[in-house]
């Protein structure tokens, strides 16, 4: 097919394919520009709900590697994130994060992806006023994590089903009381990663999480030094 | 063949009450083991509820 402008005539086949090009590397760029091409930035608040990121507009094209994440999807109305990093080959890189307090705060994401927080030593909140969240991949704890900060880290996740922990906690009065429909797989990776303890440590999981539990799987923690509530 | 005697301490909060050491509650606290059930007291429901209510005041207003 043949376009003509005045007495220029044009192939439509080939402008589309350029058009189609150009909006492909305007996006790159676009996207590069947010993401740094890959490499380390620091993300917090990128994608908070003032910014109106939803599954429509939220297409990276690289991988985050993240120096700080915190707030980073506070309140977003994202819903998907492991699924479309999945899709596209990408990971969300916290490894080198001091701070991922309120990260998924109050957001719509219901799948996140496998999240190393060893060094992230303020995570308060990290899926605090958070009803949506369903899965976490995976978190990895160390003794660093939550050392300065970690009020609140599943506050009202009422959805969550399933959460694999890794790694060793230490975080005192974590508290998996609202996280009702966990369920034991996740439980028992959490009393596996509990770090022995000489001097006394709680973890709340609350009553409903507690009835899911054997005695001998309750004593995996408490004969580690810490009291379940 | 390997056997083991698992020694698990429950306390129950009496009806009405809510166990704490200050910072956890629970109706139901399994003791680790190097905690004594002297580290624990009894507050009323109410009381507990409050608790619970300024816990929630605080988080509302994005206290972190």
């Amino acid at each position: 097919m043949a376009l003509y402008l005045g007495n220029e005539k044009y192939n439509v086949n080939q402008y589309a394919d350029g058009f189609e090009d150009g909006e492909k590397s305007a996006l790159d760029e676009f996207w590069g520009t947010i993401q740094n091409y890959g490499q380390p930035k620091n993300f917090s608040s990128y994608f908070i709900t003032a910014y109106a990121w939803n599954d429509s507009t939220f297409n990276p094209r690289f991988d985050f590697i993240c120096t700080s994440a915190a707030m980073m999807f506070q309140y977003s109305k994202i819903t998907k994130l492991a699924e479309k990093l999945k899709e596209r080959n990408l990971k969300l890189d916290t490894s080198a994060c001091s701070q991922v307090n309120q990260m998924f705060q109050g957001a719509s994401i219901k799948d996140v992806p496998r999240l190393d927080i060893t060094k992230a030593q303020y995570v308060s909140y990290m899926f605090g006023t958070n009803a949506k969240v369903e899965t976490i991949e995976g978190l990895i704890f160390s003794k660093t994590t939550g050392s300065a900060s970690s009020t609140n880290f599943f506050y009202q996740a009422s959805k969550l089903t399933h959460c694999k922990f890794e790694g060793k906690i230490h975080i005192n009065d974590l508290n998996l009381s609202d996280c009702v429909l966990l369920d034991k797989e996740s439980l028992l990776s959490l009393l596996n990663c509990l770090a022995e303890t000489e001097t006394t440590k709680t973890v709340t999981l609350g009553a409903t999480n507690l009835a899911k539990l054997t005695d001998e799987e309750k004593a995996i923690a408490t004969e580690k030094g810490w009291d379940l509530a | 063949m390997i056997i083991e005697e698992i020694k698990l301490r429950k306390m129950v909060a009496t009806d009405g009450f809510v166990l704490t050491n200050g910072e956890a509650y629970g109706k139901e606290i399994y003791l680790g083991k190097n905690d004594s059930p002297a580290n624990w007291h009894e507050i009323t429901d109410e009381e507990y509820q409050t608790i619970l209510a300024e816990q929630e005041r605080i988080a509302q207003e994005g206290g972190v």
